[in-house]
């Protein structure tokens, strides 16, 4: 195959899914649109397959790409529209695909009471063309289209059931917030294509080498990264943007799990890894990268402590885990920031479908004090949600393991690390261990507290448990492809860490002094600290929540006004209303009430008022009568006599 | 003005002529309100320019002039034929020829 | 220099001219009007013909003092129209701006004249042309040099006929067939 064939069959399967779906957006018939947008899905997932694996083997190229047409040409920009796959966006393209193809899957069930699913599946296939937009396009102006795209499904979906005043709002909240990260992109995009003149990432990184590493705040590198790092802030929900991912869970659970989990909410992450070197000449500009990666880690770690809709945990979650990417990208370690990407991508969309299974069964009830126990009506859904708890906390062998604690490594051990990132990182792991362990606890273990005779919890049908089955086996097994040098020289056969050496060359090297290369001491020591204490916390939260349930009421009554203030969400929400929403307002109040009405609509009304005087006044010239229509002839002929004559 | 230019008849008498009887007929356009009498003012002054022609035709010995008296002609006859058709349709109506009748053509 | 026949003649048929254009202007019944206005073309034919130009006298006799003016008679006749108590328009200011305005045009023509005197002097009064060699001159020009333009007129007096005869079918008003 051609990679125009590749490329036009990946891209175009979701976009004909959304058509097919949209245009019958009225039809109520479940099973038809959730197979033809599974299907969809599924042709890309094969595409891209199919594409990936012309990069495997000897004398494989590094990428494949194809150019499709000039968008724009002008004189100095001119932006083609062309794709390429290369070793960063092959892995992504799998997860997108692959994982948007479960949850296509597990939609199918979600939504077969619902009233419009033919619209569901179209956004959602529509979502999924953006997305591959975005993670394919060659240059920033294509990735930019593929991020207002995503952006625009997601706000479709979150207001999904507009008719709830409060979702509608979520919608709102995400999409204004995310322009305000958008402005930051667009204005990195302007200061990108003022240094070089041009978009495409391969073109950017290649000129590169003619610039030094910049020291100061106001270098025009540093003032790209930062922009579009205010771009990453904005899409992947990181501090100070990022309250809108909680209030997006107000959408189907399957689109948190796709939109707001795995794919689109990664889509800063990515970015930052495709122009990692770029990143590299600014190390200011990665230091407020990490700072803030680790402020987010820690922050919604602490918040997801007190929370009690299962789903607004889950996001924390997953804004925290979103931080220790981007931890890990502002220390230089892309590679374990991808990493985390895909085995995050893993357990977080399965502990969502699994949230969803569990709400589904419950008849859309989402606080979790009134769940528990459900282990015995849903064995499957628990076996799995199990899995995603061990994977997140860090349990040896399983996924989160391996890419959390690289990302602490290399917090600590790097150049741009320290010893207060590693820090941060490790009391945020800690706290997820805690929240986790709460959850499963609160949901799954124990005696029920919700009234048997009126509810009754039951497990899924097939299609919404394939999916989870399948997203468990990934996240048990999907850290293997990156076993760390230290783990891989004490087992059978030396395995290597693949997915190092398969990203090697194309990013950015982590910076590491010799003598912490080979510090593999050091590094088992901070793995047995983090894993012991990841352990020891959840061991806690065990005794807190399964052995002695009495013990957090009496704990949390010990701090009640810090209990009550994590329970607010630190009150995040409230103080942005009040210091710069509501000046914001009483500010627009203000220019409404006295600039509007007095200067603007009056000057308007003047002219108004002018021009009508000017006409009413010239009118009386028109009076339909001749004669005095023959004099101002007349005065006409005399004037122009005299300017002939003089 | 000396005596003698004004015994020696030239160009510049008919000229004169010309440009008073075309200020009259000028007159006649804008003062009266007659819509007939307007247009025989009108035929005037038409007839003020055919004498510049047939005076500037004769001092200078060229037959143009005369040649374009024909087709004032002509376009006076037009005139007149359309102007009194249109006087006469405003007539029926009215039961007079005012011009300022003609106002109600303003849309 | 003496008076010539041909001066007197302009003095004489001018001031006609002059008087009974005047005439036009002010009598306030539109038959003396009418009356006045043939007396003026009869007098400008005149002077046609004391500048030679027979043939033009001649067509000025017969379409204009013949045709035209029956034509406006006719019409007056038609509308019985007796002396107007209002033949003036109204207003003092717009009036002053009339009389200004032809004033000032005629100052302006007369100055015109009076300062290119010298350059208007053209070739003085030949001799006495046969008028048939005139009029031949004139029909050679007119269904030579000008045939396009005469034949242009033929069809716009055809179209004006069929004008006219619209116009007048219609039933009165301003406005076509209610």
């Amino acid at each position: 195959m051609k990679p125009e064939l590749i490329f036009s069959v990946l891209l175009l399967a979701p976009l004909i899914g959304f058509l097919f779906n949209g245009l019958r957006w009225k039809s109520k018939n479940y099973m038809l649109a959730g197979t033809v947008a599974t299907g969809a899905a599924a042709v890309s997932f094969a595409m891209s397959i199919v594409a990936v694996s012309r990069l495997f083997g000897e004398g494989a190229p590094t990428a494949i790409q194809a150019n499709f047409y000039t968008w724009a040409a002008m004189d100095l920009l001119s932006i083609d529209v062309s794709f390429v796959i290369d070793r960063i966006s092959a892995l992504m393209v799998l997860v997108v695909t692959g994982v948007g193809t479960l949850i296509h899957l597990f939609s199918v069930g979600y939504m077969s009471h619902d009233e419009r699913p033919s619209k569901y599946f179209a956004y959602l296939n529509l979502f999924l063309f953006n997305m591959l937009l975005l993670i394919l396009g060659d240059n920033l102006l294509m990735m930019f289209v593929g991020w207002e795209g995503v952006g625009l499904c997601s706000y479709l979906l979150i207001g999904f059931w507009f008719s709830d005043k409060e979702k509608a709002a979520a919608g709102m909240k995400a999409f204004v917030t995310n322009r305000i990260g958008d402005a930051g992109f667009l204005l990195g995009i302007f200061v990108i294509f003022g240094l070089f003149g041009t978009l495409n990432f391969a073109e950017i990184i290649s000129k590169l080498s003619a610039f030094s590493v910049e020291t100061g705040w106001t270098g025009p590198i540093t003032l790209a990264c930062l922009f579009l790092f205010i771009g990453a802030t904005g899409k992947s929900a990181q501090v100070p943007l990022y309250v809108w991912l909680p209030d997006a869970m107000a959408g189907p659970t399957p689109v948190s799990a796709l939109i707001h989990a795995a794919t689109m909410v990664t889509a800063g992450v990515y970015m930052i890894i495709r122009l990692s070197p770029l990143f590299m000449l600014a190390p200011n500009a990665m230091a407020v990268v990490a700072t803030i990666g680790a402020i987010t880690a820690l922050m919604a770690a602490v918040i997801g402590l007190a929370q009690n809709d299962i789903k607004k945990v889950l996001a924390y979650s997953t804004v925290s885990q979103l931080g220790y990417m981007f931890l890990a990208c502002g220390v230089g370690a892309f590679g374990a920031a991808m990493f985390h990407l895909m085995t995050h991508a893993f357990f977080k969309a399965l502990m969502f479908l699994g949230s969803g299974s569990v709400i589904h069964g419950m008849h859309e009830e989402q606080d979790i004090r009134k769940m528990g126990g459900l282990k015995k009506y849903m064995p499957i859904t628990h076996a799995t949600f199990f899995i995603g708890w061990i994977a997140i906390i860090g349990i040896p062998p399983f996924a989160g393991f391996f890419s959390k604690d690289e990302i602490l490594w290399y917090a600590f051990a790097s150049e741009r690390g320290s010893q207060w990132f590693w820090l941060a990182g490790l009391i945020g792991a800690a706290t997820t261990a805690f929240y986790m362990t709460r959850l499963m606890a609160l949901t799954f273990w124990r005696k029920s507290r919700f009234d048997a005779h009126k509810v009754h919890p039951h497990e899924a049908g097939p299609s919404m448990l394939i999916p989870l089955i399948v997203l468990a086996v990934l996240s048990a097994i999907g850290g293997f492809m990156g076993i760390p040098h230290v783990i891989g020289e004490i087992l059978p056969g030396h395995p290597g860490n693949w997915l190092e050496h398969w990203l090697k060359g194309s990013i950015a090297a982590v910076p590491m002094t010799a003598e912490m290369k080979h510090a593999t001491t050091m590094e088992w020591i901070l793995m047995g600290i983090s894993v012991s204490i990841a352990g020891l916390s959840a061991v806690t939260a065990f005794s807190f929540y399964v052995l002695d349930p009495s013990r957090p009421a009496k704990f949390v009554s010990l701090f009640p006004r810090l209990h009550r203030f994590v329970e607010n969400k630190l009150m995040v929400d409230e103080f942005y209303g009040a210091q710069i929403i509501q000046p914001l307002i009483n500010a627009s109040r203000a220019l409404w009430a006295f600039v509007d009405v007095n200067i603007i609509d009056k000057a308007t009304f003047v002219v108004g008022d002018l021009v009508r005087g000017v006409g009413s006044t010239a009118r009386t010239l028109q009076s339909g009568n001749l004669q005095q229509y023959a004099l101002y002839i007349a005065l006409g002929a005399v004037a122009v006599m005299f300017y002939v004559l003089k | 003005m000396p005596m003698n230019s004004l015994i020696d008849v030239g160009l510049s008498h008919y000229l004169a002529l010309s440009a008073a009887l075309f200020a009259i007929g000028m007159l006649g356009v804008l003062m009266r309100r007659n819509v007939i009498v307007m247009m025989m003012s009108i035929e005037l002054m038409l007839n003020a320019v055919n004498l510049t022609f047939i005076a500037f035709s004769r001092f200078r010995d060229n037959m143009d002039g005369q040649a374009m008296v024909f087709f004032v002609m002509t376009i006076a006859a037009a005139e007149a034929a359309v102007g009194l058709a249109l006087a006469v349709t405003i007539f029926k109506r009215f039961r007079e020829v005012n011009i300022r009748y003609f106002e109600h053509l303003k849309g | 220099m003496t008076l010539t026949a041909q001066d007197l003649l302009f003095y004489i048929l001018g001031g006609l001219s002059l008087a009974s254009a005047l005439g036009v202007l002010l009598m306030t019944n539109p038959i003396y009007s009418a009356l006045c206005l043939a007396l003026t073309m009869v007098s400008l034919a005149g002077l046609y013909a004391s500048m030679q130009a027979w043939f033009v006298a001649g067509v000025q006799l017969i379409v204009y003092a013949g045709a035209v003016m029956v034509l406006f008679v006719m019409v007056l006749m038609l509308f019985d129209l007796k002396s107007e108590i209002k033949a003036f328009s109204r207003g003092a200011v717009a009036g002053f701006m009339k009389l200004v305005a032809v004033g000032l045009m005629t100052g302006a023509f007369l100055a015109a004249i009076y300062n290119s005197a010298d350059t208007l002097l053209g070739t003085s009064l030949a001799a006495h042309v046969d008028g048939t060699v005139s009029t031949k001159a004139l029909a050679q020009l007119l269904f030579g040099k000008y045939v396009f333009a005469f034949e242009a007129m033929g069809v716009l007096l055809l179209i004006i006929a069929i004008g006219a005869v619209a116009l007048s079918r219609i039933e009165g008003g301003t406005h076509a067939d209610e």
